[in-house]
């Protein structure tokens, strides 16, 4: 089959031609895409927050805090009665062994932690263990008032995970510091 | 018939990861779990089948000089499309497949293609070429995802095989475990294929 | 100064492109066979990669950003390296020919290069500005050329060795990049 021979015009109507009819479909997915990529994400946060709230959370609403200038969310559970359960908030640090870990913590209505999820890019099997029901057991019902946010190899009350001491105090780093804002959060908001 | 040749070529003899060595970066990045790797695989099908089909269709207006741009548009809109789709409907796979979504767009396999069979073959004959290669390597990934996952987490698509506390090799679900598994994998094939041929002697 | 310095560190080593994020294998396995052609291939890549991660990131935000075009950052990206390759190719055509020889060859690769698109992408995702996105790209590429280098370094010394007829060729070279990747596991924490 011999190989056709094209103007530049040609070549040019045929490129800017496929160019927009790409453009155009890709405008067209992304609209229909739009709205369940949001929602997809919106539940994403919900299930979230509702992983690390106190049970019995029924309503979430959301505050805003201004914490060393800059804006802050704190999300305030509520039962079904409107008394508060508990809080949650996010907490980052960037001393992880993979880089900045970002903590979703979620605590009860005095500041003890109750549960929390993390997003991070920790060696697998290991610093990743700091999701672990082995790691975060021992932060249940502890606050900045009755526990040290430390590995016990610094002093302080945390077991860390063995060959992942990097990833362990990161952790306790991002609880110390989140607990430290929410403190003057609660004062604020007496 | 010529056409189912074209079809199950891609599944053994002409198998893109194993035999032309193409799409490296995905088999080695995202297989660290089988769910992952059939993912990325479906993913890969659907751009491959639908650039092979536009491309075909297009190979009568395609101009040789801009031929690589026009590939790359219509490649990077399937990849773009699969992207979005693969956000809304499951969410949990376009989290752990990352960036390697839009890199489906340089993943040599899908231009590869493109460049040696649908800009010169008819419609039907590249849509099956794609179907093939695709398949091909999507079975190439799942069967190295299923390996590193079962040595490195215990698990196989999510569910134990192991008991849960068993000791894993961490390694194969790091990027050396990767490699190291390709690299056995490719050797096993080789040591079939010269068995193959020292049977036929 | 100190930021950007952990930046590269970081790039280069403890997040190398081949060996943490895995991108830019097909023309690490294709190219590095010799020592000479891998220098070329990565001198080439180091200049590609930084300057159509640059471009790409000026397309993102001023065009793609405020126009809220995100969804088609992955057909511009790949539409700009491609263009830029292509520009490259043609200057070093039209004024020198000795690069032009030396490298012409290694520049359509670079345009399938998944660490090319990839480091673009990383930019945006990471969240850098444009200094940090400066300094990501060429410690990235220092890293991917650096990884090539050494590869051809054993490569060659492989060629000599006797390896079982099943493992040659590819298969051997897999298995050293992975025992490699170990190897740069070592780095992490360096940028601390």
């Amino acid at each position: 089959m011999a190989k056709k021979e094209f103007t530049s015009v040609q070549i040019f109507i045929i490129l800017i031609g496929i160019c927009v009819v790409s453009s155009a479909v890709l405008a067209w997915v992304y609209n229909v895409t739009k709205n369940p990529i949001a929602e997809v994400e919106a539940k994403k946060k919900q299930d979230a927050l509702r992983s690390v709230l106190p049970a019995g959370t029924e309503k979430i609403e959301v505050r805003q805090f201004k914490y060393k200038g800059k804006d802050v969310e704190i999300q305030v559970g509520f039962d079904k009665n409107g008394a508060i359960t508990g809080y949650a908030f996010e907490s980052e640090t960037d001393k992880g062994y993979g880089g900045t870990i970002l903590f979703l913590i979620g605590v009860n209505a005095i500041g003890e932690i109750n549960a929390f999820v993390a997003d991070q890019k920790e060696t697998p099997g290991l610093g990743s263990n700091i999701t672990s029901e082995k790691f975060g057991s021992q932060f249940k019902g502890k606050g900045l008032h009755n526990f040290r946010f430390k590995v016990m190899k610094d002093g302080g009350d945390v077991q860390a995970i063995t060959a992942a001491t990097i990833s362990s105090r990161a952790a306790c780093d991002a609880f110390q510091k989140g607990l430290e804002m929410f403190e003057e959060f609660k004062k604020s908001h007496k | 018939m010529k056409l189912l040749n074209e079809l199950f070529k891609g599944l053994w003899k002409e198998h893109p990861t194993f035999r032309i060595v193409l799409g490296m970066c995905p088999t080695l990045a995202i297989t660290n779990r089988a769910i992952n790797s059939f993912g990325m695989g479906v993913s890969v099908i659907f751009v491959l089948v639908g650039s092979n089909i536009v491309i075909s269709m297009l190979r009568t207006i395609t101009p040789d000089k801009i031929r690589i741009p026009i590939f790359i548009v219509v490649i990077s809109t399937f990849v773009t499309v699969t992207d979005l789709t693969v956000h809304a409907v499951a969410p949990g796979v376009h989290t752990a497949l990352g960036i390697f979504l839009p890199l489906i767009v340089v993943n040599c396999i899908i231009i590869g293609r493109a460049e040696a069979f649908a800009q010169k073959n008819t419609v039907l004959a590249s849509a099956l070429d794609g179907i093939g290669m695709g398949i091909g390597f999507t079975w190439g990934l799942v069967i190295i995802g299923t390996i590193r996952e079962i040595l490195g987490s215990g698990t196989w698509f999510g569910m134990q095989v192991f008991a849960k506390d068993a000791p894993t090799a961490i390694m194969m679900i790091l990027p050396a475990g990767g490699f190291i598994t390709l690299g056995v994998v490719l050797a096993v094939m080789n040591k079939i294929e010269s068995l193959k041929t020292e049977k036929k002697s | 100064m100190l930021p950007y310095v952990i930046l590269i560190i970081n790039a280069m080593l403890v997040q190398n492109m081949v060996f943490y994020w895995i991108l830019g294998i097909c023309p690490y396995l294709g190219v590095s066979r010799k020592i000479d052609t891998a220098v070329g291939m990565g001198l080439a890549v180091i200049f590609v990669l930084t300057m159509s991660a640059m471009a790409a990131f000026v397309v993102q935000r001023l065009l793609l950003d405020p126009l809220h075009l995100e969804y088609l950052q992955t057909l511009s990206f790949i539409l700009v390296i491609a263009a830029l390759v292509q520009l490259v190719e043609m200057i070093l055509k039209k004024y020198s020919q000795p690069l032009y020889r030396a490298l012409g060859i290694y520049l359509p690769l670079i345009t399938t290069n998944c660490a090319v698109l990839g480091v673009a992408i990383l930019n945006i995702r990471k969240g850098h500005n444009a200094l940090q996105a400066l300094f990501y790209s060429l410690g990235a590429s220092g890293g991917f050329a650096l990884a090539l280098f050494i590869f051809a370094g054993i490569r060659e010394r492989i060629a000599l060795s006797d390896i079982p007829r099943s493992f040659k060729g590819f298969s051997i070279s897999l298995i050293t990049a992975g025992i490699m990747s170990m190897a740069f596991l070592g780095f992490a924490g360096l940028a601390k």
